[in-house]
């Protein structure tokens, strides 16, 4: 159960910081200061784009920092998918890690799911299972003998 | 894949005990794959920067793993082939990642 109560808070983390490079459940309001973009294993694809506005730094994907440039005045209300920058409107949407990471995480909690339930629906039976009956062939056998 | 094999791997020596100590040894076991890939992450796999997202997918390999050993009615040798297989994910996963 515990297990199983990781995965779940694991999974969910795992959606909504991919969601949250989307910046669409932020409340945005301030001027973009700095956009620092850094390589990961592959460059142009795993980039990390870090956002500076009034000196905090977001995280985001690759579609909120080619809207964004510094000195840019960025607004947008929490869960609005609208990202105003200079007054000009930008449709925010899933990046596709975010999208792929909505399908897989239900995917690895059922497999969590049915390899811990094939545990409970086992009864807990001996630790030397095969031993036994091992053993219990040979009582078998002497008492045929 | 890293999360996964590596736990697989230090997971592996509780099949020498008993089934029934399985339970809370396998959580605590995965637990402390869970803080050591938070360290591997914060130093030698840190990258660009701490990537929660990165932290997150090898935990739950970690639990997966967890899962696995939590569920098998195998004994020792079934825990020496959980390691050696644990070890051979980790390889294929640096040889994935780096490669």
């Amino acid at each position: 159960m515990a297990l199983a109560a990781l995965a779940v808070v694991l999974a969910g983390a795992n959606c909504y910081e991919t969601l949250r490079r989307s910046t669409i459940p932020s409340s945005l309001d301030g001027t973009a200061e700095a956009l620092d973009v850094r390589f990961e294993k592959e460059p142009g694809i795993d980039d990390v784009h870090l956002l500076t506005i009034d000196g905090d730094v977001f995280h985001v994907d690759a579609r909120v920092a080619g809207a964004v440039r510094p000195g840019d005045r960025v607004r947008k209300d929490a869960w609005s998918r609208t990202l105003l920058v200079d007054g000009e409107p930008h449709r925010l949407g899933l990046s596709r890690d975010a999208v792929g990471m909505l399908f897989v995480m239900p995917l690895v909690l059922l497999v969590v799911g049915v390899l811990l339930r094939s545990r409970w629906k086992e009864p807990d039976g001996p630790d030397e299972g095969p031993t036994r009956a091992t053993t219990g062939d040979r009582r078998r056998s002497s008492s045929d003998a | 894949m890293a999360g996964f094999g590596a736990t697989l791997a230090l997971l592996s020596p509780l099949y020498v005990l008993p089934r029934s100590w399985r339970p809370w040894l396998v959580f605590a076991g995965t637990v402390v794959a869970i803080a050591i890939g938070w360290g591997t992450e914060e130093t030698i796999f840190e990258l660009a920067i701490f990537d929660p997202v990165d932290f997150l997918n090898q935990s739950l390999g970690a639990v997966v793993a967890g899962a696995i050993v939590l569920g098998d009615r195998g004994r020792v040798l079934t825990g020496a082939a959980v390691f050696v297989t644990g070890l051979a994910i980790v390889a294929a996963g640096f040889y994935f990642a780096f490669a």
